[in-house]
C-alpha cells in the first residue's frame, strides 16, 4: 500500500526519484477516499513550483481536491493519459497514475517527507 | 454542560456495509456511500440491476377512520381515492406551498397507510404529522422494525424472482404486494428513485441481513449499490433531493412537479399559496445542464449567463452514462432554454455549461409504467 522506495507528503502526495527528476502523484489512502476519480487537471510544462504550492486538481464523482506539489522544481513531464483515463489513478496510483514530474530545485526536501511508515502512521492514527 | 452527541444510528444491514463499503455519515446514519465504486454501482444498475440499503429512511404508520382524510389534508395530491395496494409519490406542504418533505405513501388499507419520508427529515415530518393525530388517526413509528431494501435496474424481476420464487411480473408500477417468505409476508412494492424499473422490499428487521446475503448469492449479477450511486442515478432521472431541489421555500410547482398538486381538491395545506403563485407566475424553475467542459460543479456554485448571475447549482455530479458533468439549477423564469451556453464558477475558474432539457436520462423500455 504504501511503497518503501517512495516519500510521502502529509497531503497524500508521493515522490519517486527517478535519475534525478522526481515523478510525483497521489498515494493509495488519497485515491480511496476521493472514489472514482473523473477529472485530473495538471500544469503545462514548465511551470515553476514551490514545494506546497498547488500543482493541480483532482475530481471524483463525489469531490473535488487541490494537488499540492511535495517539492519544489520545474515540470517536464506531465502524464497525458490521465485526460482519457483518469481512472488509473485509482488501479494503479503509482505506477499508471503519475501525474507529473519534476526537475527538483532542493533534492534535499526528500529527506524533509515523510517515509512508507511515517505516512502509514499517519494514514492509520 | 454540552448536550451529549447521541451516537450514530446504524441499519439492520451494517455489519455487511463495514465489511465491504465505505461508511460515511448521512443524516445521523452510518450508511455505505459505495463498496466496489460509484461508477461500475451506477452502471449496475442501468445495465442489469443493483441493491440499496434505505433502512435509514423514516417509516411510519398512519391509520385510523380519519387516516386517509388527514392524507389527504396533508398533501396537494388525491390521496381520498387511493386504493389499497398502490403507492402514491406526494409531498408535505406548509401553509406558504414550500415542501416539508417529499415522500410515498403506500396504501395498506381503506384507513391504514405507509409513509416512507427522507431519513434527514423524519423527525421533523413525525412531528409535523403527529399535530394532525388523535385516537381516530394513529401515527406509529416503524423506521426500527423494518429494513427497507431497494431492487433497482431492467433485470430487478428476474432477482427477485430467483429469491423469492414468485413472478412479479403482473405487479405494475406503483403498486405493491404481499409476498410470502419464510412464514413472513414481506410488502414489496414496485417503487424505486433510480430511474429503472425496480422494487422495494419491506423486511422485519432482524430478517434483513439473510434477505440481503440471498439476494446477492442468488444472483451474481446483482451488485450492491451505495447512496454515491443513488445519487448520481436520480440525478441523471432529474428527480428532486430534498435539502437540493426541495426545501420549505420551494414548492412543488418551482421543480416541475406541478402534476402532484390536484387544484380541484377543496382543501389542503398551501392550496391558497399555490393558487396565487401560479396566478402570479412562479419566481424561479428547475433547469438542467451539462457542462461542455471537464469539471465538475456542485451544490451553491454561480452560474452566469453573459455576465447576467442566475443563481446556483444545486446539485451537480458526474454522469456514468452521459461520460461528462451534469447539474440542476434554479433560474429566474423566462432567462434559460435548451442549447444555451452558461458559465459555473468552479472553484475561482469559469467553465462552460449548456441547458438541456430535462431528463439527462430516460430507460429505453417503459416497463410496467402506470
Amino acid at each position: 500500500m504504501f511503497p518503501e522506495d517512495l516519500r510521502y507528503s502529509e497531503t497524500h502526495e508521493w515522490v519517486r526519484l527517478e535519475g534525478g527528476l522526481g515523478v510525483i502523484g497521489i498515494t493509495y489512502y488519497a485515491q480511496e477516499q476521493l472514489g472514482d476519480v473523473v477529472h485530473v487537471e495538471l500544469p503545462p510544462l514548465d511551470t515553476s513550483l514551490k514545494k506546497g504550492d498547488i500543482f493541480g486538481t483532482i475530481e471524483s464523482v463525489k469531490a473535488s481536491s487541490d494537488l499540492y506539489a511535495p517539492v519544489s522544481g520545474t515540470v517536464v513531464e506531465v502524464n497525458g493519459d490521465l485526460s482519457e483515463e483518469p481512472e488509473r489513478v485509482n488501479q494503479d496510483p503509482y505506477g499508471k497514475g503519475w501525474m507529473i514530474v519534476v526537475e527538483m530545485e532542493y533534492p534535499e526536501e526528500l529527506d524533509h517527507l515523510l517515509t512508507a511508515s511515517a505516512y502509514e502512521k499517519l494514514v492509520s492514527g | 454542560m454540552e448536550a451529549p452527541e447521541l451516537p450514530l444510528k446504524q441499519t439492520p444491514l451494517f455489519s455487511y456495509h463495514q465489511a465491504h463499503g465505505r461508511i460515511i455519515t448521512f443524516a445521523d446514519w452510518q450508511m455505505p456511500v459505495w463498496y466496489g465504486g460509484i461508477v461500475q454501482e451506477h452502471l449496475s444498475v442501468r445495465n442489469y440491476a443493483g441493491l440499496f440499503d434505505v433502512s435509514h429512511m423514516g417509516r411510519f404508520r398512519l391509520h385510523g377512520p380519519r387516516a386517509r382524510k388527514t392524507l389527504d389534508y396533508l398533501t396537494p395530491s388525491d390521496v381520498s381515492s387511493l386504493p389499497p395496494g398502490h403507492a402514491q409519490y406526494t409531498m408535505l406542504l406548509n401553509p406558504s406551498g414550500g415542501v416539508v418533505d417529499d415522500l410515498i405513501i403506500y396504501c395498506l388499507a381503506e384507513d391504514d397507510f405507509f409513509l416512507v419520508v427522507n431519513a434527514a427529515n423524519a423527525e421533523k415530518d413525525w412531528n409535523w404529522i403527529s399535530g394532525w393525530t388523535g385516537t381516530d388517526c394513529i401515527l406509529e413509528l416503524y423506521t426500527d422494525r423494518l429494513a427497507l431494501l431497494a431492487l433497482q435496474g431492467p433485470a430487478s424481476e428476474q432477482v427477485m424472482e430467483k429469491t423469492f420464487l414468485t413472478s412479479l411480473q403482473g405487479l405494475p408500477s406503483f403498486q405493491h404486494t404481499g409476498v410470502h417468505y419464510g412464514g413472513e409476508t414481506l410488502l414489496i412494492a414496485r417503487t424505486g428513485y433510480t430511474g429503472e424499473d425496480g422494487f422495494e422490499i419491506f423486511v422485519p428487521a432482524h430478517r434483513a441481513l439473510e434477505i440481503w446475503e440471498r439476494l446477492l448469492e442468488k444472483d451474481k449479477n446483482l451488485k450492491p449499490a451505495g447512496l454515491g450511486a443513488r445519487d448520481t442515478l436520480r440525478l441523471e432521472a432529474c428527480f428532486p433531493l430534498y435539502g437540493h431541489e426541495l426545501d420549505e421555500e420551494t414548492s412543488p410547482l418551482e421543480v416541475g412537479y406541478s402534476w402532484v398538486v390536484k387544484f380541484q381538491k377543496q382543501d389542503f395545506i398551501g392550496r391558497t399559496a399555490l393558487l396565487k403563485k401560479k396566478s402570479n407566475g412562479l419566481p424561479k424553475s428547475l433547469q438542467a445542464m451539462v457542462m461542455l467542459e471537464n469539471a465538475v460543479p456542485r451544490q451553491g456554485f454561480r452560474i452566469y449567463k453573459e455576465n447576467f448571475p442566475l443563481g446556483v447549482i444545486t446539485s451537480g455530479t458526474f454522469s456514468p452514462t452521459l461520460h461528462q458533468p451534469i447539474a440542476l439549477f434554479f433560474s429566474p423564469p423566462e432567462k434559460v432554454h435548451p442549447g444555451d451556453t452558461l458559465t459555473v464558477d468552479i472553484r475561482g475558474k469559469m467553465r462552460q455549461g449548456q441547458v438541456v432539457k430535462k431528463p439527462f436520462y430516460r430507460r429505453r423500455s417503459e416497463k410496467g409504467v402506470s
